[in-house]
């Protein structure tokens, strides 16, 4: 069950990613037994800081507006020590640079613990920051791509199709149909190429 | 994948399959391979809650295969079970290949570049399919070398006696034949099916 590796991710104080889920239903089951703020999106960063610090009661909403990111993070430093927090939310893939680095220094806290989800690729810039979680995926939403092997396989079948109407003593209309067929779609795609921009 | 796209990429598969392994594409065959695209999705729809794609497997596969020692229309039935399972793995959900031994989806290409069913691209491929089956089928018949045959006969390249049957299949042979300088003539007889045609070679 992925709410028991998310729950044994969190005791072990290891930050979670997880693939294709919505955290917010597991946000019952963890807030039980820690704090737990769920923020729905990790950007825009300040904006998530100032919600994270208001739900903790922190401080107050229009005195933490403010502050910089810089100083919005000394202040959770600061309020979180001794404490276990669990901030959680969805669309990993959408974090940027800016958020990358907010949330790279939240995990970095031995305070805090993520626990988020995606939902399809992001951008490089998060990739640091991706590296850093536990991945906890389910077997049916994991994919293969054997794209591969699927060419190969059609373009064997291709090949014997070929060698068989080349080398037939009927086929010379038909080779010269699949001939003219393949020279006619190189032209074309010699022409897409061409004005591909 | 829709059936319709699905029945015209086994009956081309199928095609392409008779074709390497010379076995006649027979009328029976291609409605044959037609109506077990379907199969697999009805099956699915009927037995299941919604499309899931549980029929879809590898196994099933296999054993089609192995059944095709037993008799030449298990060729055709794998044939088009095999269609099937490439053109839902293009397709953006893609294929459990290895159901129920393991729940991993099985996919082609990347996510934008799958074809979602019903869409435009999926259209353009039923297109690309259609024209190539209709190839297939006019090929397996073989409309082309009759074409060829007329053709040729149009153009005065073949001489009368072929006139008297255009719809037979133009064969040429190449005989390479050591003739002695004092060998006055020689008869040679060449039999195909029914016919016998007798050539007489004369000496220099």
């Amino acid at each position: 069950m992925i709410s028991d590796k998310i729950y044994s991710c969190v005791r072990d104080n290891k930050s979670v990613l997880v693939y294709k889920e919505d955290v917010h239903k597991f946000l019952p089951d963890l807030s039980n037994r820690w704090t737990t703020v769920y923020v729905q999106h990790p950007v825009p960063p300040k904006q998530k800081l100032i919600d994270i610090c208001t739900r903790l009661g922190i401080e107050n909403k229009d005195r933490l507006r403010r502050k910089t990111i810089e100083e919005l993070k000394e202040l959770l430093e600061a309020k979180t020590k001794n404490k276990k927090v669990v901030i959680m939310f969805n669309h990993f893939e959408k974090m940027t640079q800016l958020g990358a680095e907010t949330w790279g220094f939240l995990n970095s806290l031995d305070s805090i613990i993520i626990v988020a989800s995606y939902y399809k690729s992001f951008k490089s810039v998060a990739y640091e920051l991706y590296r850093q979680f536990e991945h906890i995926r389910e077997e049916t939403h994991e994919e293969i791509d054997i794209k591969y092997s699927i060419f190969a396989i059609l373009s064997a079948l291709c090949i014997f199709l070929y060698m068989k109407i080349a080398t037939a003593n009927m086929g010379l209309m038909a080779f010269t149909v699949l001939a003219t067929i393949w020279f006619g779609l190189l032209i074309f795609r010699t022409f897409i190429y061409i004005g591909r921009g | 994948m829709r059936s319709y796209t699905h029945i015209v990429g086994s009956i081309l598969f199928t095609l392409v399959i008779l074709y390497i392994l010379n076995i006649p594409a027979t009328a029976f065959y291609i409605f044959l391979a037609g109506a077990t695209a379907v199969i697999p999705d009805l099956i699915d729809y009927i037995f299941m809650e919604k499309h899931k794609r549980e029929t879809h497997n590898i196994w099933i596969f296999l054993v089609l295969v192995g059944l095709c020692i037993v008799n030449h229309v298990f060729i055709v039935i794998a044939a088009a079970y095999f269609s099937h399972l490439v053109l839902d793995l293009l397709t953006y959900h893609g294929v459990r290949l290895l159901y129920p031994v393991k729940q991993t989806k099985f996919v082609c290409m990347r996510e934008k570049n799958r074809i979602k069913t019903g869409t435009n691209k999926e259209k353009a491929l039923f297109s690309f399919l259609c024209i190539l089956m209709v190839c297939g089928i006019l090929m397996s018949y073989q409309v082309f070398s009759i074409i060829d045959t007329t053709a040729a006969s149009q153009t005065g390249t073949s001489n009368n006696t072929n006139a008297t049957n255009q719809s037979a299949a133009k064969t040429n042979i190449n005989v390479q034949l050591q003739v002695d300088s004092d060998t006055v003539n020689k008869n040679m007889t060449i039999k195909t099916g029914q016919n016998e045609s007798k050539i007489e070679i004369t000496g220099a």
